[in-house]
C-alpha cells in the first residue's frame, strides 16, 4: 500500500501507487489515507490512473477516507480506469463523488494554478 | 499446490481450489485467460472477486482449507458460471433480496458496505442460490456486453 502525495496553493494531489483497492489493502488504504488527508490544503485529489481494479471493500474503503476528510475540505477522484468507474457507477457512488477525468482537468492544468 | 484437477474441455474451465487467497487470485486469472473482451474481463473480474471473496471470508470464514469450485462455460451468449462450496450457507434472500441505500443524505452517513451483492446482482442475469447436501451451490450468467448494446 503506497500513498504519495504532492501540494499546491489550494490542493494536495494523492497518488495511489497500487494498481488493486481491494479486501487484502481496504484497511491499510484507509489508515494511509486518513495520516495523508489529515492536513493540508483545502481540495483533496487522489489520483487513481495506477488502479486497474477495486472491489467492494475497496469502495467501502474509498467512502470511508473520504468521511474521513473533514468539513470544509473537499476529497475528489481522478483518472478512474473503466472497471474503476464501472463499480462507482453500478454504485450510484459517482454521483457521491466529484470525479475528474485526470488530474490535469481537476486542477485545472497543474498544481500551481488549481483554486 | 494450487488449482489441482485443472482442465480445460472444449469451451468449459473447471478449476477446484482451496480457499486461501493466493489460490483464488491465481483462479481468478485462470478465468481472466480466457478469450473475453475488456469489457467481459471487466465484468467477470468484478463478479467473481466478490462471489470468491464471499466464500473465504463469510462460508469459510478464512479457513484457508476449505474447497471451491468453479466452473466456466463459455459459449455465444456468454459466461455461464456455477461456484460450490462446502462452508457456512449464505443469509437467506441475499441473492435477490434489493439493496436500496439512500444517497440523499448526510455524507457522513454514505454506506460503507452493502456493495458486494449489488454489484454481483447489477452485473449478471440468472442469479440463483441453492444449499444442498452442505454445499453452497450459486450459479450465474455474464452476458455478452455487445448483446446488451444490441
Amino acid at each position: 500500500m503506497q500513498l504519495t502525495y504532492q501540494d499546491g496553493p489550494a490542493a494536495r494531489v494523492i497518488t495511489v501507487d497500487n494498481s488493486r483497492i481491494d479486501a487484502a489493502i481496504a484497511i491499510k488504504f484507509k489508515d494511509q489515507m486518513r495520516d495523508v488527508t489529515s492536513d493540508g490544503p483545502q481540495r483533496v485529489v487522489v489520483d487513481m490512473a495506477k488502479v486497474d481494479f477495486i472491489d467492494s471493500s475497496g469502495l467501502g474503503a474509498i467512502v470511508a477516507a473520504m468521511k474521513q476528510v473533514s468539513d470544509g475540505r473537499s476529497f475528489e477522484l481522478a483518472a478512474l480506469s473503466n472497471t474503476v468507474a464501472k463499480v462507482f457507477a453500478l454504485t450510484r457512488m459517482d454521483t457521491v463523488f466529484t470525479i475528474h477525468d485526470s488530474v490535469d482537468a481537476a486542477l485545472d492544468g497543474g498544481l500551481a494554478n488549481a483554486s | 499446490m494450487q488449482n489441482a484437477a485443472t482442465q480445460h474441455s472444449d469451451q468449459t474451465l473447471k478449476l477446484d481450489f482451496p480457499s486461501d487467497n493466493l489460490s483464488v487470485r491465481q483462479a481468478l486469472g485462470k478465468v481472466l485467460s480466457l478469450t473475453l473482451s475488456a469489457d467481459e474481463k471487466s465484468v467477470v473480474e468484478i463478479v467473481l472477486a466478490e462471489v470468491l471473496n464471499n466464500i473465504v471470508e463469510h462460508a469459510y470464514q478464512e479457513d484457508p482449507t476449505g474447497q471451491i469450485d468453479l466452473s466456466v462455460e463459455q459459449s455465444d451468449a456468454g459466461l455461464r458460471v456455477l461456484v460450490q462450496d462446502e462452508g457456512r450457507p449464505l443469509p437467506e434472500d441475499l441473492t435477490n433480496k434489493p439493496v436500496d441505500y439512500d444517497l440523499n443524505c448526510d455524507s457522513s452517513d454514505f454506506p460503507e458496505g452493502g456493495f458486494g451483492w449489488l454489484l454481483v446482482r447489477e452485473l449478471t442475469q440468472e442469479l440463483q442460490y441453492e444449499r444442498r447436501d452442505g454445499r453452497n451451490i450459486l450459479s450465474f450468467r455474464i452476458r455478452k456486453p455487445a448483446e446488451e448494446q444490441a
